[in-house]
This record gives structure tokens, sequence and C-alpha cells, in this order.
């Protein structure tokens, strides 16, 4: 037997750690108040909240929906953009962000990522602009926000809408400024997982009060210009989150320190490395705290470096496949970072691992540092 | 499972009440297969996707005069919608106008009714019943799916959806379409071998927990009346005179059969 976990040694931790998501009698609290309303559906919770997150975010406008890609959705078909338009979209994203184009009835067009912060690359960007392109869908992956001095200069330049897939990302901030405050619109999600979550829930925020009276009216019946869609949020959903809302700050702080210290542990080992930091990134949200693995320093493959450090009780995985390389995506790409990263390079811990304190993260460190000590145990069962 | 106790499992994102709610709707309506949804046009959508899949000339048949709704969704998925008029005695889609509505691009006809029988004729497997006011009941006649509105004008009201189907390939389809393309029993994979693009159609577990209650009241299995239902013929209005409907009173209440 091994020391690794993954061969049958004794894990290097076998503590739980933080569950998901946070609550307390303030959610009870809040179930019960909307039960006894009896109003399930575009009642006061929903417009309550709306106007708490837009002050939280510094947006004109907030409407809660039902979802953070129905979200997407909606703001493509509230901008008129559909059948015959481009929108362009980085494959390294959970698959919402393309099948919420798709559902618009616009063509998702791929761009590839930056190695720097796994965003869309601007310059990417404009190697894919057609006369059909209409918008970009800037993801903020991890809660990480992408470069929005780069893609607004883009989006400006060629008159196209940038819309931010924020889904990861509540409460990050550019140069200062909370993303969903910036573009076009932003789409927010808040799934069970999200930092903010209800359980299945989304937002949209924008500066854009023409943008936000065409949303309100699909989302009440619909009128003569615009389609009927019943996509607002529950009443449950927009209560659960004016709860949670009151816990992001603090929690968001909680992860911004620990992931510092993550970035300086890890940093520190020379096999692995965080992202580079990047000054405009005033808040990362960190829903998702991006490890880089250095296969050439391992001299082992990230899948089986991942694995065997999961074994030892580090919630960590592989993260995305190209979006390209699921059976039912044809559209084609040429992505050869994309390709690097989601191969070689990503894996990812999620956002309630950074609840933690200070000890668990050396655990984090200590157990790649325990899988590198035995690397040449790894390389026998790769 | 009461509705507080939900907060301690998962919220959402198919969970254990929210497949239970799936079970017991299915046996409630004595369909094979039933989902919950997050709104009643979110299981109309998934309906529709799958039934118009594959071909980029669907045609969706609605009724010129009823719930706006079904126009809305057919047109979301990318369908060309295909009116045809009612019926006058019953208020919904008239069989014989949708019959000649019909072309070999046809994918679905939603009546608005839980009467399916006078429709056989247009194809089961085309057949949608489309339920906003309930009943909350099993539906006479096949189809391809039942589609019912939980909310605010459904007699069932817990601020989502439901469909129902009986053929477990399509509804295999219909869950894919609303789990972001992950079949059945696969919560949060990140890649999935599905070939369905599918959305987000899902409902969280709180409205579900109301579900059990919801489906145990005696009123679900008679519809809610609407302005739409009401005929100038009703007895509850004394057989108002033909130029007298326009003007009657929206109603809605579960005391009206």
């Amino acid at each position: 037997m091994g020391k690794l976990a993954l061969t049958g040694g004794a894990p290097l931790r076998d503590k739980k750690w933080p569950s998901w998501p946070v609550y307390d009698g303030a959610e009870r609290e809040a179930l019960s108040r909307v039960q006894a309303s009896g109003v399930f559906r575009g009642g006061n919770e929903a417009r309550a909240f709306a106007a708490a997150y837009a002050d939280f975010c510094g947006a004109r406008c907030c409407v809660p929906v039902a979802n953070g890609t129905v979200s997407i959705e909606l703001i493509l078909r509230a901008l008129g953009i559909g059948r015959g338009d481009e929108v362009i979209l980085p494959p390294y994203t959970f698959i919402a962000s393309y099948s919420a184009i798709c559902f618009a009835g616009a063509t998702p067009v791929f761009a590839d990522i930056s190695p720097v912060d796994y965003n869309l690359d601007a310059a990417a960007v404009e190697r894919v602009i057609t006369p059909r392109t209409r918008a970009i869908l800037a993801v903020s992956v991890g809660g990480r926000p992408a470069d929005y001095d780069a893609l607004s200069d883009v989006a400006r330049r060629r008159g196209l809408a940038l819309i931010g897939d924020a889904a990861q990302a509540a409460g990050a901030r550019f140069n200062g400024t909370d993303i969903a405050a910036l573009g076009t619109a932003a789409s927010i999600s808040c799934q069970n997982s999200k930092n903010l979550t209800c359980g299945e829930g989304g937002l949209i925020t924008t500066n854009d009060e023409a943008l936000c009276n065409t949303l309100t009216a699909m989302l009440s019946g619909g009128d003569a210009q615009h389609l009927a869609l019943d996509s607002g949020i529950s009443e449950f959903g927009a209560a659960i989150l004016s709860s949670q809302l009151t816990r992001l700050p603090a929690q968001m702080e909680t992860r911004s320190e620990n992931a510092a210290y993550l970035d300086e542990l890890l940093s520190a080992l020379g096999f692995v490395a965080p992202l580079p930091a990047d000054p405009r990134v005033t808040r990362n949200a960190y829903h998702l705290y991006f490890v880089r693995v250095l296969e050439d320093k391992l001299g082992v493959s990230r899948n089986a470096f991942i694995r065997a450090v999961a074994a030892e009780g580090v919630p960590i995985t592989t993260g995305y496949e190209p979006l390209y390389t699921f059976p039912g995506i044809k559209e084609p790409h040429d992505c050869p970072t994309t390709d690097r990263i989601a191969a070689h390079e990503a894996s990812w811990i999620t956002q309630n691992a950074l609840l933690a304190g200070r000890e668990d993260m050396r655990d984090i460190a200590r157990a790649m540092e325990k899988v590198y000590d035995c690397i040449d145990e790894l390389r026998e069962v790769e | 499972m009461s509705l507080l106790t939900t907060l301690d499992n998962a919220w959402g994102t198919i969970g254990p009440r929210m497949q239970e709610g799936g079970r017991l709707f299915a046996a409630h309506t004595g369909m094979a297969n039933a989902l919950i949804t997050f709104s009643g046009t979110s299981a109309l959508e998934a309906a529709l996707r799958a039934l118009c899949a594959g071909d980029p000339d669907a045609e969706v048949i609605v009724a010129a005069y009823g719930d706006p709704r079904t126009a809305s969704v057919a047109v979301a998925v990318g369908a060309k919608v295909v009116f045809a008029d009612v019926d006058r005695e019953t208020g919904v889609l008239s069989p014989a106008c949708a019959a000649a509505a019909m072309t070999s691009h046809t994918r679905a006809v939603i009546a608005e009714t839980a009467s399916l029988a006078p429709y056989a004729a247009l194809g089961t497997e085309k057949l949608v019943a489309w339920l906003p006011c309930g009943p909350v009941a099993p539906v006479s006649g096949a189809c391809a799916a039942a589609v019912y509105d939980l909310g605010g004008t459904s007699p069932v009201n817990i601020g989502a959806g439901a469909l129902a189907a009986n053929d477990p390939d399509l509804f295999s389809q219909m869950f894919a379409y609303h789990n972001c393309g992950r079949p059945f029993g696969e919560r949060e994979t990140l890649s999935f071998g599905c070939a369905i693009i599918g959305g987000d159609l899902r409902v969280a577990e709180f409205p579900c927990a109301l579900l059990p209650d919801a489906l145990a009241h005696p009123g679900c299995g008679k519809p809610a009346a609407s302005v739409r239902r009401l005929l100038h013929r009703m007895p509850v209005f004394g057989a108002l005179p033909d130029d007298r409907f326009p003007a009657a009173v929206f109603v809605n209440t579960r005391s009206i059969a």
C-alpha cells in the first residue's frame, strides 16, 4: 500500500468542508412569510429584492427571473437578437451560456479565451466578428471579471451589445464597479451552488431603462410587441435571496481573504500556480478558485495529479471541457488556448471551501505537497 | 416533507421534492411520467421543444382565441404559429379547423381542454393538452403531453408548472430540454453525452414542497374559470344574450365547474 490515498493510503484530511447553502431562522421565516401570503409568483418579495439588489450592485434596474439561463435568453430577446444573428461567447463555460443563445434563436460563435484569466480574449473576439454579429457574451468564469476594458472597446467600436454572463460572479467588481452595472446588461445565476442562491433563480441587471421596460413587459403577460414568457422568479426564491443578500458581503470577504492566502501558499510550491493577479479586478467573486497545474513541473498529467489531490480530501476537480466537444455542438472553432487549458492546466476548488479557515487552506497546500512528494508512486498508477 | 425542511436538503437542481413531485403528479394525472417546472409556460416549452426538434420548419397549431402564451411559447421555440378557429359551443380549438390547418410540418396541436377525444383524428402523437386553469386531473383521451400551469389561474397554485407524458422516449427528451440537456438522474455533471442542447426550466424545491397538499385539495379536479371560458350560454350567467357576452365579468374560482 502506497502513501497516497489514491493507492490505498490514509487521506491527508477527512474533515468536512463547509456545507452550502448557509441559512438559519431568517430563511425559515422567509419561506413561512411567502406561504402565508398565498402569492407564489410576481409579488412583493420579487419587487423588494429587485430594489435591494439594484442598490447593492449599483445598476439602475434589476429584474429577478427564474434562473441564470433564461436571463441570458431574455436579454437577447429583449434586444431583438435572434434568428440570423450571431453572438460571440467563450467555449470555456457552462453549457447554459451556449444554450441560451440557441434558445433565443441566434447562432453562437466561439472565440478563444485568454490564458491570463480564462475569460474571452478581446483579440480573439475581433477575429470572429462578422456582419451578422450582434453581441458579445462575456462570461466572468469562476467569478473573476472578464476584461471589460478591452471587451467594451471592441463592443463600442463594432456596434455590439456587451452582455455579461455573470452567472458565477455576483458581487464581482472591475475597476471598482460591480460588473452587474457594466455593459449593456448582465445575467446572474442564483442556482443551488452559486454564491448568492435560492436553489433556482436568476437576475438581470442593466442601466438601460428601455431594456428594463421591455423585460418587464415580457414577464408581465406580454403585449402587442413582446412575447408572454412566464419566467419571473418564484416568491420563495426572492424571499430567500433577500435573506441571503445580507450574508453575501461577509462571505465575499472571507472568500477573498482565504483566496489571497491560498495564492501565497500555492505560489510557493512551484508545480501549481494561481491565476495571475490583475489590479483592475477589484473584487473576484471566487465562485471557483482556479489552480493552474503545471504538468511540465510535475511530470504527470493534470488529471492524474488532481485525482490524487482530491483523494487526499480536497474538493478539487478538473473543471470544464470545451463546449465544442459536446455531442450536440457543431459550431466551428479555433481555440488553441481553450484546448490546452481545458486538457492540461485548469482545475478548481468550489466556493464553499473558501468559507473555511486558514488551517483548511494549509491542508489544500499540504495535500498537493504530499502528492508531489509521492509523484513516482502516482506515475506508476497514472 | 414540509416546506421548512426543504432548507435542510438541496434547494434546487432536481432535488428530492421535485422528483417526488413528478411521481406524485404522474400518479395524479394517470400518466406514466411527469415533471415539475418553474412555470406553466416553461412546461409547455419543454413539450414543444421535444415535439418540434429536428424540423426547422416546424408548425404548431393553436387556437386563435385563447391563452396568448400558447402562441408565445411556440414562437419562442422557433416554430411557425398556425392559428385555427375555435368551436363556438366549447370555446376551444375546433377539431375541424385544426385538421384543415395541418400540413406535413405540423409538429404539435395545442388544445386548451382536458377533453381530447374530439382531436384524436389529428394524431395523438402531436396533441398537447394545455390546461392553464386546470382541471389538475387526468385528461380524457390520448395525447403527446398534458401541460398544466400550477400558478395563480390554476386550482392547484404552487407557483410552478407541470407536464405529463406517457411515451418514455418523448418524456426523456422533454426532461433533457428542461435540465440543460442532462438526462434524468444526472444533477450536476458538467459534461454529458446527450446530444440535446437543453435549457434550464427547472423548479426549485420550495414550490414542490407544497404540491402534496395542493393535490389533495378537493377543488383541484375542477377547472378554475376565466373570461375566455365564460360562454354566453353558461347557466351561472343566466343565459346572457349574445350581445352582452363581452361585458361579462372575469371570474376565477374553484366553485364553478
